[in-house]
């Protein structure tokens, strides 16, 4: 089972509410410290794995979270029914598959397969394989589960594949093959895309593409086919079912995934670093003006709202632990994420997230997957050319813009846009202007009542200003 | 389809186990071949007699 982060340090040990799907081993954590109580069983499967060459080298590499036994906190455990805990390092920050880019979740699926292949050549294997299970030291995938860790029955199935396919094959196949955002998928249903639902999105073309025939089409059939088989597990092992299997299926999905290519090849913001012309006369200035409001502390959380291709990220992650750069532009995320990725990033996190409609809580009590601010607190957010979009884009009241961003509780660096800037006369267009609380006057107004101004600067192009907010206590 | 969701309960994954043995290469087709031969062969209906005499499912006493 995953385990959360949590926003608030509490002194007394807390179970976390996302954390009970396995009885075997429950995630708690104590002072900003993460814990996890082990069963007699998991205990032992953890003892085994933890002695093992491959689980020691992965902790080592940050492919599985660094974890160890934590004695101290064994009474508590004791009085919940368990016999040990582990402690685990803590992720800074903690995301769900649905705010994940296209690379991501590949390479999130890449772990868990490489995990597995390795895990059970050394007698392990990983029982179930959920993107939940993994998470993100910047821009590196990290194995955080380790009571998915269990040693392998002989003759026994692995229980973690129609799991993989829900959460992981097929939300990759459906953005590969069929170019549609498998975000909204995931964000739909917390188990995955099931598979009858899939195979009914595939076209008879479909099948001729490398694994839909097995995986997908083949899969659904079984499936209706051994609804109500019962001893299936056991009339495999006694048929002579072996590890090689598991470990020749594993090697054709490690193919098949690492095959698996997202061709966009141009999004409404792939090339707007580019191509805007405001944006490359101001930019000089405005990276000056981050540079020095960035350099002023050594942030602990900095969350870039709107980050594009990430130039002011990683103008932050210079002077911070944790940047969170948002994005409701897919394509930009990924190739954001991608160029962090091969330069082994820990500090910037990317994340595909509409500010207009961002991640709600999800699952049992809505506690499950709680929603992102409830899982990360900044201490400097930067907003820049953004609040037009926001406001003539999508609709929101420039007035709850600016409470909203008031009610983050961080120092705020905010670019106003002004009416008579190309950008805005591009997004004014085709649309009837009916925003009329969108104008310099009433930013001042609003932000005065909910900031006080630190600095404000006045870019070239003479349409866009920038202002550091610090909110009014 | 729509029936699927509803069997959840009886069917943890069993073709998702069937299809693992198809894909795990030349030697999992046999074990799916022994399989389904197994899966036959008791599905046939036996002689009253062998039934009692393989399924004992009562004893009365």
């Amino acid at each position: 089972m995953p385990s959360t982060n949590v926003s608030v340090e509490q002194k007394c040990p807390r179970f976390e509410p996302g954390s009970f799907r396995d009885r075997a081993g429950r995630v708690f954590s104590q002072d900003g410290r993460i814990f996890r109580a082990l069963s007699d069983s998991a205990t032992r499967d953890w003892e085994l794995a933890s002695a093992r060459p491959f689980v020691r080298e992965a902790m080592q590499a940050g492919t599985i979270i660094r974890t160890q036994s934590a004695p101290e906190m064994n009474t508590f455990a004791a009085e919940h029914g368990f016999a040990s805990v582990v402690s685990h390092e803590r992720i800074p920050f903690i995301s769900w598959p649905y705010e994940w880019s296209f690379s991501m979740l590949r390479e999130a699926a890449i772990l868990q397969l490489d995990l597995m292949q390795k895990s059970i050549e050394d007698g392990l294997i990983l029982q179930d394989a959920s993107p939940y299970n993994v998470q993100f030291r910047g821009a590196l995938p990290v194995l955080i589960d380790t009571g998915s860790i269990v040693s392998l029955k002989a003759g026994q199935p692995w229980d973690g594949y129609r799991q993989f396919c829900q959460l992981f094959l097929f939300p990759l196949m459906l953005q590969a093959w069929k170019n549609v955002d498998f975000q909204p998928w995931l964000r739909g249903c917390i188990h995955g895309i099931s598979v009858p639902h899939f195979s009914s999105l595939l076209s008879l073309w479909d099948l001729f593409r490398a694994g839909a025939l097995t995986h997908v089409w083949l899969h659904a059939r079984l499936q209706q086919q051994s609804s109500r088989k019962t001893g299936v597990a056991d009339s495999l092992e006694g048929s002579g079912f072996s590890r090689k299997m598991i470990q020749n299926n594993v090697a054709g999905l490690q193919k098949l995934v690492r095959g698996l290519q997202w061709r966009a090849a141009m999004s409404t913001w792939s090339a707007y670093d580019q191509s805007a012309e405001p944006v490359i006369r101001d930019s000089s200035e405005k990276e000056a003006f981050v540079e020095q409001v960035c350099s002023t502390q050594h942030w602990k959380t900095v969350w870039d709202l709107g980050c594009n291709q990430g130039r002011y990220s990683r103008i932050a992650a210079r002077h911070s632990d944790l940047v969170v750069a948002q994005d409701s532009d897919h394509l930009t995320v990924d190739r954001l994420f991608q160029s962090l990725h091969l330069e082994a990033n820990t500090t910037i996190v990317p994340l595909v997230c509409d500010l207009a409609d961002p991640s709600p809580s999800l699952g049992w009590r809505c506690l499950e997957r709680r929603s992102l601010r409830d899982r990360s607190q900044p201490e400097l957010v930067l907003c820049l050319a953004l609040i037009h979009h926001l406001v003539i884009g999508s609709n929101l009241l420039l007035n709850d813009v600016v409470s909203w961003l008031a009610s983050l509780r961080a120092i705020v660096v905010i670019e106003f846009v002004d009416r008579n800037d190309a950008q805005v006369k591009q997004l004014l267009a085709n649309r009837r202007d009916v925003f009329s609380d969108y104008s310099r006057e009433n930013f001042r107004i609003q932000i005065n009542e909910h900031f006080d101004t630190i600095q404000e600067h006045t870019l070239s192009s003479n349409t866009r200003t920038l202002f550091q907010l610090r909110p009014k206590p | 389809m729509s029936h699927l969701p509803m069997l959840a309960y009886l069917d943890p994954g069993t073709g998702s186990m069937l299809l693992q043995a198809i894909l795990g290469g030349s030697a999992g087709l046999i074990v799916f071949a022994r399989h389904v031969w197994k899966t036959l062969r008791y599905s046939k209906p036996q002689p009253e007699s062998a039934a009692v005499e393989n399924y004992p499912v009562c004893s009365q006493e």
